[in-house]
């Protein structure tokens, strides 16, 4: 066993323990998707383990396979995290539809733009490009939850802070691995020891937030607030700075 | 997507992730501290007129009589300094205004996206000014820029008396029966 199956075999190590702890602790319900998503890749590593042993010849499509389905559950990482953090702030939640939606039309015009230009040879992807679409659609939507998380200073509770953190560090280096050169991925356990890597630091970081629960942290009242009132004063109050700016010269 | 703009974005998740793992939860559960009480969203700055007597150029002409090179530019260098230091006074003031109006309205239900990014718009604007500012005052000093900016006013001034003088000569029959047919 080299260095990549070395790694891969510590990941799921870390994989087994983070699911044997939520079921253990009873906080898998807490976070189902994210549990989903964790037993997917591990059964996934165990397929692509036994394949490799077995039927040597398919390893190549049961990866490529695997790794395309488990893109697509990590979408519930993200679902997960605007569950739990936007579910306590019903405007910001809101807020969240509307640029999540905008997001997501603009993605699938970019992809209507592109089949119009090239229709022929870009309706069927290759794999590779495939699963960086997926990252780059999950990154922009992990991109638009931050901004929004960080915009109105959301809390976030212990769990979903390293949840996000882990999941964003995996998929942003993620992402630019798969723009690397494919000679460089296919060289002799490159490719593999760098992915392996790559979830080996995210399973760490999981391992430290995810270990036991820790409920969301929830304000303890609840506000009247008139916000068109606020709403308009704020933007009054800034026309009147932009004015004020320009006055003190003219003064 | 070329290697760049994905390394743009992997930068722009990793400073995120980093603004939102370096908060404490404490100071987010505490929206008392930064709720908008009434007046307070008012701005609260000195008035304009005392900003025009620093740049006085009463000061200079003074200056200037005494011929003496090395405290002109004593003089420009301090007006600099006080311009600058009065734009980030403003800067701050409207990051209050703004750190207070997130504050009040994250709580809200009724937080509606439209006038967010309605606000959002103004805060954009306020920053393209401060920064034209800025950059102004950086490059030719505070007494130039008073030049510039009052010449932007007289033209924006002479732009919009003609522009009323365009809507006066239109007569008022005609405007009515183009908005009919708009309307219909």
């Amino acid at each position: 066993m080299g260095l990549s199956g070395a790694i891969w075999l510590l990941n799921d190590l870390m994989l087994l323990g983070l699911i044997c702890r939520a079921r253990q602790g009873s906080y898998w319900g807490e976070y189902p998707y994210y549990f989903t998503y964790l037993t997917c890749v591990l059964a996934s590593d165990l397929i692509r383990l036994l394949v490799r042993v077995a039927y040597a010849r398919a390893y190549g499509q049961e990866y490529w396979i695997s790794e395309f389905i488990t893109a697509i559950i990590g979408f519930g990482v993200a679902w997960e995290v605007y569950d739990h953090v936007f579910s306590r702030f019903r405007g910001a939640k809101r807020m969240a539809r509307s640029v999540l939606s905008i997001l997501l039309i603009a993605i699938v015009m970019n992809a209507f733009v592109k089949l119009a230009g090239d229709p022929l040879n870009r309706l069927v992807p290759t794999t590779q490009d495939l699963l960086r679409n997926i990252r780059v659609a999950q990154v922009f939507l992990l991109v638009a939850l931050l901004s929004l998380i960080v915009h109105y200073r959301l809390p976030m509770g212990r769990n979903v802070r390293y949840l996000l953190v882990g999941y964003g560090l995996y998929i942003g280096i993620h992402m630019v691995t798969l723009t690397l050169p494919s000679e460089f991925l296919t060289a002799e356990g490159g490719g593999d020891a760098l992915a392996g890597l790559e979830y080996c630091v995210t399973l760490c970081i999981w391992c430290v937030g995810m270990w036991s629960y820790h409920p969301d942290p929830t304000p303890g009242f609840s506000l009247e607030l008139d916000y068109e009132r606020v709403s308009r004063q704020t933007t009054r109050a800034f026309g009147r700075l932009r004015d004020y700016l320009t006055d003190s010269w003219r003064a | 997507m070329n290697f760049v703009t994905i390394g743009g974005i992997g930068v722009v998740l990793l400073w995120l992730l980093w603004l939102a793992g370096r908060r404490r939860n404490q100071q987010d559960l505490s929206p008392n501290r930064e709720v908008a009480a009434d007046g307070e969203l008012l701005v609260r700055l000195p008035p304009p007129a005392l900003f025009g007597r620093c740049l006085s150029a009463t000061d200079v002409e003074f200056v200037t009589t005494l011929q003496s090179r090395a405290l002109l530019r004593f003089l420009l260098h301090e007006r600099r300094r006080l311009a600058l230091e009065w734009l980030r006074q403003t800067r701050r003031e409207a990051g209050r205004l703004f750190r207070l109006h997130l504050g009040s309205v994250r709580h809200s239900p009724d937080l509606r996206p439209a006038a967010e990014a309605k606000l959002l718009l103004q805060v954009a604007l306020f920053m393209v000014v401060y920064g034209i500012l800025m950059g102004f005052v950086g490059l030719y000093g505070p007494f130039r820029t008073q030049g510039f900016v009052q010449s932007v006013h007289a033209l924006a001034g002479v732009l919009s008396g003609l522009g009323g003088r365009i809507a006066d000569s239109v007569v008022p029959g005609h405007l009515a029966r183009v908005s009919q047919a708009a309307r219909s």
